[in-house]
């Protein structure tokens, strides 16, 4: 079955509901290493303990 | 402005400014991050003045946030950036260790939000009833006002304790954000480093989000403290320098370079396809002459990340910059203190 980045990113829960014709071109020409990005940085906010990488910040958090 | 406001921003490319306006601090805590000392390097008021008068009001930020070093050894700086940011729509915020509490200085008047940083170091050197004094003093003529906590980890007895009085005090009404001491500055001595493994998953940089003015005036894309304090900056991180440049240059080139773009959709590995020490250390390994990996989709994927990362919230935020088991305390009192 050839990669179909639409059918890839809804099967994952991201909501495509709301985007434009125009935008649907786009995503429809996402590779499948960014349709893995899209995909794997959305489970990552879901989580409730995600990994933390090593910022040192100091006092600038925000 | 509640913090949960403030940080609910913190995704969006420029919708914020972080200003270090001078290094000095009167504080000596063992685990301050920029090693400040009351002798540290500060630089002329102007350019700091000058470059927020720069700020026009179709393309200002949502906030600019004060520190340092102790942004309030310079009140009238202070008042002078609140008052001019305030005359374009863009609100103050002030993160400080509160050496003046409990009173309460005139060039806060026109801030919108003052944090204090409360912990075990800190409370060495500023009694704990003097800034509780000072919070209730601000809250009671209505500014905006949280904590800034750090601690040794999410069991750090001192922190459990402190987070536990706050609450009590401050009948929930007070947030708190609550960090973790890092291995930077006088508490890189002591401090144990960061040792986890970096993670393969590609990983949107948050912290690439905001231009940071380092206390010598230069503006950089980040605000970790290696890039702050050592020169040169690499060359995708800098994005100029307040005797040089103005706002809308400065936020263009937040907001346009390729490079930066794609460290804020997927991290510096995911960006450059390369790996060096850590998540960080990639990042300020690639050379000015570094190009992101050509995207046509580049400015949708980024679109997608920033508004991703701004649905999981202000504790969502937390939880990945911050100490995951706390995150939740940062929404306390937004329900009465709504923007």
């Amino acid at each position: 079955m050839p990669f179909d980045a639409v059918r890839e990113l809804t099967e994952a829960g991201l909501d495509l509901q709301v985007i434009s014709e125009e935008q649907r071109t786009i995503v429809a020409g996402l590779s499948p290493e960014e349709v893995a990005m899209l995909i794997s940085i959305h489970e990552q906010l879901l989580e409730t303990d995600p990994e933390v990488e090593a910022h040192i910040i100091g006092g600038l958090l925000f | 402005m509640h913090l949960a406001d403030m940080l609910a921003l913190r995704p969006v490319p420029a919708a914020g400014l972080l200003m270090a306006i001078t290094r000095r601090c009167p504080l000596t805590c063992a685990h301050c991050s920029t090693n400040s000392l009351l002798t540290s390097e500060e630089h002329p008021a102007e350019w700091f003045s000058g470059f927020v008068g720069t700020i026009g009001r179709e393309d200002r930020p949502e906030l600019i946030m004060l520190t340092g070093g102790e942004p309030m050894l310079r009140p009238r700086l202070v008042g002078a950036i609140a008052s001019a940011a305030r005359g374009v729509g863009t609100r103050t915020m002030v993160l400080t260790g509160g050496f003046f509490a409990p009173r309460v200085p005139s060039a806060l008047e026109d801030v919108a939000h003052v944090s204090v940083s409360l912990d075990v170091f800190h409370q060495r050197e500023v009694p704990r009833e003097n800034v509780f004094r000072l919070v209730h003093l601000l809250a009671e003529r209505g500014t905006a006002v949280s904590f800034h906590l750090v601690g040794t980890g999410p069991g750090d007895p001192y922190l459990t304790e402190l987070i536990g009085t706050v609450r009590r005090e401050f009948r929930d009404e007070v947030p708190m954000l609550v960090g973790r001491v890092q291995a930077a500055g006088r508490a890189r001595a002591w401090a144990p480093a960061d040792e986890r493994a970096p993670s393969e998953r590609p990983r949107p940089c948050t912290m690439a989000a905001w231009p940071t003015v380092s206390p010598d005036g230069t503006v950089t894309a980040c605000c970790n403290q290696d890039v702050l304090d050592h020169r040169p900056v690499p060359g995708h991180l800098r994005l100029g320098h307040l005797s040089t440049d103005d706002w809308r240059s400065i936020r263009t080139s937040c907001l346009t370079s390729p490079l930066l773009r794609a460290i804020r959709t997927g991290g510096p590995r995911w960006a450059s396809g390369r790996s060096e020490d850590g998540y960080c250390g990639t990042c300020r390994a690639l050379g000015a002459e570094e190009a992101a990996r050509p995207r046509p989709a580049a400015a949708y994927l980024e679109q997608q990340v920033v508004h991703a990362q701004v649905g999981a919230g202000p504790a969502g935020f937390m939880r990945r910059y911050g100490e995951a088991r706390f995150a939740e305390l940062v929404m306390l009192g937004r329900e009465t203190h709504a923007v």
